[in-house]
């Protein structure tokens, strides 16, 4: 299995292990490209919402349906996950399921805070995962097209 | 202190530099000094005359304050009479603080207003008199000691929860100095004892106590997960946003206990700024 580690201030590259991890997974801010790290804090989360909404909603458009397993640590980001997702989420110890079935509720997803993520396609495959919060995705065995899509970083003006 | 009497007279307490009872006058002028024994108890009296040949008056009492080789009477203070414990009420009884004590029961004869401060609520210094007092009638100051050990137990394994082997440590701290405050100068003390609870249960203190704090903060509902063993947020004074730290579960990222240290966005999102492993030596 081939994992991708995606970031909107390096792009999309290839993750083997920890130790050779350029930037860390998830990326601690003394590693972040300089660059990056020279934004300001709402730029950031800015930009991390556009790259990560954009890369779920391509998913969903090759693989339909996603299946998406969160482990939610804070109260106020529970909360948020049933705000975000009426009627559509099971609660279990703090883990949290859900389906995206439409680009709409994309953005909603990127915007919860959980401790780690999971998204796999109906069928079962995982394609997306991170652990701590959105600085450490890795994608699955990513499409070629997808992994090109986003190759480069993302341009901020 | 002054006391007033039916008859007109008054007597007036002289505190010494220790801030026990040291000398007494009469509204004569007539001082007499207080002389005490190591417990606090006054043991003989003298005139602070400078022909005075001999004491005044003695008295002694059994370790609960039952009057023994009295002299023609019990003076006002005698058991414990150096922290001006009076015993000057009907029957014999000592006025301590909240409560009245009668030394021929060893017993106070109301209950004790703190609840689980001795053995039980009318108990005096949990049947040891001779190394605790209790002058309040509140509790033992050796049950004072142990709670206050016990809290810093619970306080220290949170304060430096960053590290579980700085919360063993408090542990051991903890549970030695419990084990002393309860047993320094009583025949419950050995060494054998105080080893084995500094270290066996000051071991078992140290991490339990951190794992409870760690749970209080999960039952507060700052990480409610099974992925994550604990933690808590936090403001940082220094950076002046919230930050939080957690103890998370190996993952396929990596295979073992790992502390995170992170802060939150004004907008909520979660970044992580350094990885420690399960013992608190930086990994990232």
């Amino acid at each position: 299995m081939n994992l991708y580690h995606t970031h909107p201030s390096f792009g999309t590259i290839i993750f083997r292990s920890l130790a050779e991890s350029p930037f860390g997974v998830p990326m601690v801010e003394d590693r972040y490209p300089t660059w990056w790290a020279d934004l300001d804090e709402r730029t950031q989360d800015e930009a991390i919402d556009i790259w990560f909404t954009a890369i779920i909603a391509e998913l969903l458009k090759l693989f339909g349906w996603l299946h998406v397993r969160m482990v939610v640590s804070f109260k106020e980001e529970r909360r948020r996950v049933e705000e975000k997702f009426p009627g559509h989420t099971r609660h279990k110890g703090g883990v949290a399921t859900l389906v995206i079935d439409s680009e709409e509720s994309v953005p909603g997803l990127v915007s919860i805070n959980p401790d780690e993520t999971t998204i796999s396609t109906v069928d079962g495959r995982v394609v997306l995962s991170f652990v701590e919060c959105w600085e450490g995705v890795l994608l699955h065995d990513p499409p070629a097209e997808l992994v090109a899509r986003f190759r480069n970083p993302l341009q901020i003006k | 202190m002054w006391i007033g009497v039916s008859d007109g007279t008054w007597t007036r307490n002289v505190t010494g530099i220790g801030g026990d009872l040291a000398a007494i006058q009469t509204n004569t002028g007539a001082v007499t000094v207080q002389l005490t024994n190591l417990h606090g108890d006054v043991v003989a009296t003298a005139n602070d005359t400078t022909t005075v040949s001999s004491i005044a008056s003695f008295a002694d009492s059994t370790e609960f304050g039952v009057p023994v080789f009295a002299s023609a009477a019990y003076p006002r203070y005698g058991w414990l009479g150096g922290k001006e414990r009076s015993a000057d009420t009907l029957g014999g009884l000592v006025l301590m603080g909240a409560r009245l004590y009668n030394p021929l029961t060893g017993r106070f004869l109301q209950i004790d207003p703190v609840v689980g401060g001795n053995a039980n609520a009318y108990d005096y210094c949990t049947g040891d008199p001779i190394n605790c007092t209790d002058l309040d009638g509140r509790w033992g100051w050796r049950s004072v000691l142990k709670w206050t050990a016990l809290a810093g137990a619970v306080v220290g394994a949170a304060a430096c929860g960053a590290t579980i082997v700085c919360g063993i440590v408090v542990g051991v701290a903890v549970a030695a100095t419990a084990y002393v405050a309860e047993n320094a100068g009583t025949s419950n003390w050995s060494w054998t004892g105080f080893g084995l609870q500094a270290l066996g249960g000051g071991l078992e203190g140290g991490a339990g106590a951190a794992t409870i704090a760690a749970k209080v903060f999960k039952v507060h509902g700052f990480f409610r997960s099974k992925r994550v063993v604990g933690g808590f947020r936090y403001v940082s004074k220094s950076h002046g946003n919230l930050r939080y730290l957690k103890l998370d579960h190996p993952d396929h990222i990596r295979p073992y206990y790992h502390w995170v240290r992170g802060k939150i966005s004004g907008r909520g999102s979660h970044k992580a700024l350094y990885h420690y492993n399960w013992r608190g030596r930086m990994v990232e």
